[in-house]
C-alpha cells in the first residue's frame, strides 16, 4: 500500500470514527422521553431530534389526551409545548432551553403590579446526563431580581425514560441540608425558677444553673437575666388575605379581622415594661417598616387599615422578611423576638404556571419534588437566623386553606381535576409547616396556630408568656453535638434544690 | 321497444286513478318534568293530553325510544372573561373545551354534534355531523383561538337557536358553556329562548367564589383583594354583571333544561360533571314524541298544549314543523 493509499485509509478511519460517534449520539438521543410523576398535572414529554451535536425538537409540560381511551379528567388538559433551543450534544450530556417561556397572566396580558412586571421567566435552561434509556436532568430557572413574581432560584432534578421503558416515580419529600456554622454557635434555653411559695425568682446567675444535654453537663456561656429589656418586632404579612374566611363567599370580614389582629397587638404591647422596645412591620415580596423602633411609652400606637394593607405585589418573600428583620435588630440590646403573623406560604414553594405560544397555561409539572433553589435559600435562613440570636415566633392564622397558586392577582388553585391534588395539597401544607416549625425551633421560638383572628388574642396570651418578659431567664450553652437534624435531650437545674425551674422546651433539633 | 313502452304507458293509464290525500302528521318532542325537576320516564301515549287551538287531539304515533340518537349543539363563550378563572384550577375555556371532549366521549356515534363560538362575534365552529374528528378539530381550533371581547350570549343565543333547527334528529338539545359574565336585558332573551322550543342545558365555569371575581384586565385594588369585592365598574366593562344564577334560572324555566355550576376547584367536580353530562344525554333521549293529525286541518298551526294524566308535572314541548308527511289513500 502507497503512503496516499495508507493516508487515505487512516482519514476514512477517522472519519468513520466521528461519523460513527455522531450517529451513535443521534441514535442515543433521537427520540421520545417521558417523565410521569405521581400526581396528575406530574408529566413532562421530550421530543428530541439530534442532528450531528445540535439537539432540536420540543418539550410538552402537563398531562393531557385526545385519545378516546383517555381517563375522564385528561380531556380538561392540553399539554403546553415549547420548541427546544440552544440544543448541544456533548458525549453523553446534553443542554437546551425551553423557548418562549410565559407565565399564564402574561399569556393573558393581566397587567404588571406595581412592584415590577409579572410573571416571567427569561430562560429555562436544561443540562442532563445520557445514561442508558434515562436522561437524568436539571432544570435551572434563576431568579430575576426586579421581578417580584420570580421568587429565588428554582432548580429541579428529574429523569425521563425514553418513552416505552418504565417511567420514573415522582417524589415529593422534601429534605433540607443545612449548612453547618463556621464554629458551633451557642444552644439557647428558656427557664423560669421559682421558689417554695410559687414566688419567681429573679436574681440567679450563671453559676447558679447547670445545663445538660442528652445527659451530659454543658458549659454555660451566658445567662440573660429576667430584667434584661426585650425588643419585639411584629411583623405583619400585609395583604392580609390570610385574614379571610375560607366559608364566606364575599370575606368581607377583613376589616373586622384586622381589628381585632391590631387590638390584641396593643394589649400584648401595653404589657410590655419601660425598659422594653417594640417596632412593627410589614411584608410580602419585600419588607418594609411601619412603625420604627420605640418604647412603650412614647405614646399612642395607632396602625390604620390602610398603613398595612396592600394590593398584591409579587410573591411572598418569608425568607427575605426574616433576613431583613435580623437586620432591624442590630444594636438592639436584651432580649429579641421577631413575631410574624402570616399563613407562611412563602413564594419559593408555589408553583410556577407556564403558557405556551398557543396560550395553553399549565402548572409547572416539577411541582411537588425537591426545590434545591429554595432549599439553600431556607438553609441559609436557618443559619442566620441561628446566629443572629433572635428569636423567631410564627402566629399562624388559617393555614389549612386549600392554597391559591400563581401570581396573586390570578390566584388558581390545583384542587379539583387532577388527580393526587389532595395529597400533593397535603404535601404542601405539611413542607410549609415543616419549615415554620424548623425556623422557629432553631431560634428557641414558637409556632402558634390559629384558625380564626378571633384567636389572636388568646395566641398572644401564649405569647406573652412564650416572651419571659420579667421573670425568664435564657440561658445559653455550648454543645459540642453535629448538625445530624437529631433532637437533642436539655435539662436544666438550680443548685438550690428548694427552687423549681420550669422549662420552656426539653431539647432542641441539630440543625 | 318502443311498442312495449307504449303498452306498459297504457296499463298504468287505465289502472285505477289514486286519491292522494295530503294530511300532515304534526309532531311535538316533549320533556316531562316532575316537581323536583327530574325528568319523568315511563309515560305512555294514554297519559298524555294533546290538545291544539283548545281542541283534544288523537296520538296516532308515540315515541320513547331511548336509542334513538340526538342532535346535540355546544355553544361555547370565548369572550375574555373565560381566558381566565380566578381561583380556579383551569381556565374557563380550558374546561369548556374539556366538557366538550367528554361529552363526546359520552356520545354514541350516531349522535351528531354541532360546535359553535361567541368572542368577537358568533361563529359556527362546526355545523352537525356525525364525524369526531372534524368535532376535534374544531375545539382544538377554538381553543387556540385568542380569547375576545364582543358578541354576548344574549345575542348569540337566538343565532345558535337558529342553527339548531338545522340539526338532523328529532331530539335535540343545545348545550351553553359560559362563566356567566355578560349584561344585557334578560327578558327579551328569555321570549326567544322560548319560542325556540329547544331544550338548553347550561354549565356555567365559576371559579373558588363569586367574591373575587372579576374582569380581566381590570386593576384589582387593595379593596379587592383584602376585603374580595370587585372593583368598581368602569365605561370599558360596558356594564357587566355576574348574571349567572338569573340566567340559570331562566334558562331551566323557559326551555325544559337544566344547569350546573361547574366550579373547578372543587373535588367532586369532575364527578359532578360527570353525572351531570350522563343526565343531559339521558334527558336528551328520554323525550316523549307525539304525532297527531289535526282534527281540524284547516285550525292546524293552532296554539298546542300538552298536559300529562300524572299530577304535579310539568311538560316542555318543541313542535317538529318539518316533519311532515305524505299519507296515500287508495
Amino acid at each position: 500500500m502507497s503512503q496516499a493509499s495508507k493516508f487515505t485509509a487512516v482519514l476514512a478511519g477517522v472519519l468513520l470514527g466521528l461519523f460513527s460517534s455522531q450517529f451513535e449520539a443521534q441514535d442515543t438521543v433521537s427520540g421520545k422521553w417521558v417523565w410521569a410523576g405521581n400526581r396528575g398535572w406530574q408529566r413532562i414529554t421530550l421530543d428530541l431530534k439530534a442532528s450531528g451535536n445540535r439537539l432540536s425538537g420540543s418539550i410538552s409540560l402537563g398531562p393531557g389526551s385526545k385519545a378516546s381511551n383517555a381517563d375522564d379528567w385528561e380531556y380538561f388538559f392540553e399539554p403546553a409545548v415549547f420548541p427546544i433551543t440552544s440544543g448541544v450534544i456533548a458525549g453523553n450530556n446534553i443542554t437546551f432551553e425551553q423557548a418562549a417561556s410565559r407565565t399564564a397572566s402574561q399569556a393573558r396580558g393581566i397587567p404588571p403590579g406595581p412592584g415590577g412586571r409579572e410573571g416571567g421567566r427569561d430562560t429555562v435552561k436544561y443540562y442532563g446526563q445520557i445514561q442508558g434509556n434515562s436522561i437524568a436532568l436539571t432544570r435551572d430557572e434563576p431568579a430575576r431580581l426586579s421581578d417580584p413574581f420570580s421568587l429565588g432560584t428554582r432548580r429541579f432534578r428529574f429523569v425521563v425514560h425514553r418513552a416505552g421503558s418504565t417511567p420514573s416515580p415522582g417524589t415529593s419529600d422534601i429534605r433540607i441540608e443545612t449548612p453547618s456554622p463556621a464554629s458551633p454557635l451557642p444552644v439557647s434555653l428558656d427557664v423560669e425558677v421559682m421558689d417554695t411559695a410559687g414566688a419567681a425568682v429573679l436574681s440567679l446567675t450563671k453559676d447558679d444553673f447547670v445545663v445538660q444535654e442528652d445527659g451530659a453537663v454543658r458549659p454555660i456561656v451566658n445567662v440573660v437575666p429576667p430584667n434584661a429589656s426585650v425588643n419585639v418586632m411584629l411583623m405583619f404579612d400585609h395583604n392580609l388575605t390570610w385574614l379571610k374566611d375560607p366559608d364566606s363567599l364575599k370575606n368581607v370580614n377583613i376589616q373586622g379581622a384586622w381589628e381585632r389582629l391590631f387590638q390584641s397587638s396593643l394589649v400584648f404591647l401595653s404589657r410590655l415594661r419601660l425598659q422594653d422596645r417594640f417596632s412593627i412591620g410589614v411584608f410580602e415580596d419585600t419588607a418594609r417598616s411601619a412603625l420604627d423602633w420605640r418604647g412603650v411609652q412614647n405614646g399612642r400606637v395607632t396602625a390604620q387599615l390602610g398603613d398595612v394593607v396592600q394590593p398584591p405585589r409579587g410573591q411572598k418573600d418569608i425568607y427575605g422578611m426574616i433576613q431583613w428583620a435580623l437586620t432591624r435588630f442590630a444594636g438592639q440590646n436584651g432580649r429579641k423576638s421577631l413575631i410574624v403573623f402570616t399563613d407562611g406560604r412563602d413564594g419559593r414553594l408555589s408553583p410556577g404556571w407556564f403558557a405556551d405560544s398557543r396560550q395553553r397555561e399549565v402548572i409547572d409539572p416539577l411541582f411537588g419534588l425537591v426545590n434545591d433553589g429554595e432549599a439553600q435559600e431556607f438553609a441559609e435562613t436557618l443559619y442566620s437566623l441561628k446566629q443572629s440570636g433572635v428569636k423567631l415566633h410564627f402566629i399562624v392564622i388559617n393555614s389549612d386553606h386549600d392554597p391559591e397558586f400563581g401570581p396573586a392577582v390570578v390566584p388558581r388553585r390545583i384542587s379539583g381535576l387532577y388527580p393526587g391534588a389532595t395529597a400533593g395539597i397535603r404535601d404542601y401544607l405539611s413542607g410549609v409547616r415543616s419549615r415554620l416549625k424548623q425556623l422557629a425551633e432553631i431560634s428557641g421560638g414558637r409556632v402558634l396556630y390559629g384558625n380564626t383572628p378571633q384567636d389572636a388574642s388568646l395566641l398572644f396570651s401564649d405569647l406573652h408568656q412564650a416572651l419571659g418578659v420579667g421573670k425568664i431567664y435564657t440561658l445559653e450553652f455550648q454543645s459540642t453535638q453535629p448538625s445530624d437534624g437529631a433532637f437533642h435531650r436539655i435539662e436544666a437545674g438550680v443548685l438550690n434544690k428548694a427552687f423549681r425551674v420550669t422549662q420552656y422546651r426539653d431539647g432542641y433539633i441539630a440543625h | 321497444m318502443k311498442l312495449y313502452v307504449t303498452f306498459l304507458g297504457l296499463l298504468v293509464a287505465l289502472q285505477e286513478p289514486t286519491i292522494r290525500v295530503n294530511v300532515q302528521l304534526q309532531q311535538v318532542v316533549t320533556t316531562v318534568r316532575d316537581q323536583s325537576g327530574a325528568i319523568v320516564r315511563g309515560l305512555q301515549a294514554n297519559d298524555f293530553i294533546l290538545e291544539e287551538s283548545g281542541v283534544a287531539q288523537k296520538i296516532a304515533h308515540f315515541s320513547d325510544d331511548p336509542a334513538e340518537p340526538i342532535s346535540v349543539g355546544i355553544l361555547i363563550d370565548n369572550t375574555g372573561s373565560m381566558g381566565t378563572m380566578p381561583g380556579g384550577t383551569i381556565s374557563g375555556v380550558a374546561a369548556a373545551t374539556g366538557l366538550a371532549r367528554l361529552l363526546l366521549h359520552r356520545l354514541k356515534p350516531e349522535d351528531e354534534v354541532a360546535l359553535m363560538s361567541f368572542g368577537r362575534t358568533f361563529r359556527v365552529e362546526q355545523g352537525f355531523t356525525r364525524d369526531r374528528r372534524k368535532m376535534e378539530e374544531a375545539i382544538t381550533r377554538l381553543s387556540d383561538e385568542p380569547r375576545q371581547a364582543g358578541a354576548n350570549i344574549l345575542k348569540s343565543l337566538p343565532q345558535s337557536l337558529a342553527e339548531m333547527k338545522k340539526a338532523g334528529l328529532r331530539k335535540r338539545g343545545l348545550i351553553v358553556m359560559t362563566d356567566g359574565y355578560f349584561g344585557g336585558d334578560l327578558s327579551d332573551v328569555a321570549r326567544q329562548v322560548r319560542n325556540a322550543e329547544i331544550p338548553i342545558f347550561a354549565f356555567a365555569m365559576r371559579g373558588v367564589s363569586q367574591g373575587l371575581q372579576y374582569p380581566p384586565g381590570q386593576p384589582c385594588t387593595a379593596a379587592c383583594h383584602a376585603f374580595g369585592t370587585l372593583p368598581p365598574v368602569s365605561r370599558g366593562m360596558g356594564g357587566m354583571t355576574d348574571l349567572t344564577q338569573r340566567f340559570l334560572e331562566m334558562l331551566s324555566k323557559e326551555t325544559g333544561g337544566r344547569s350546573v355550576v361547574f366550579e373547578m376547584h372543587l373535588r367532586d367536580t369532575l364527578f359532578r360533571v360527570d353525572v351531570a353530562l350522563a343526565e343531559i344525554a339521558a334527558e336528551l333521549r328520554g323525550q316523549y314524541t307525539l304525532g297527531y293529525y289535526p282534527a281540524d286541518s284547516k285550525k292546524s298551526g293552532g296554539q298546542i298544549r300538552v298536559r300529562t294524566t300524572r299530577p304535579a308535572t310539568r311538560v316542555f314541548i318543541r313542535r317538529e314543523l318539518e316533519a311532515s308527511q305524505d299519507r296515500n289513500r287508495n
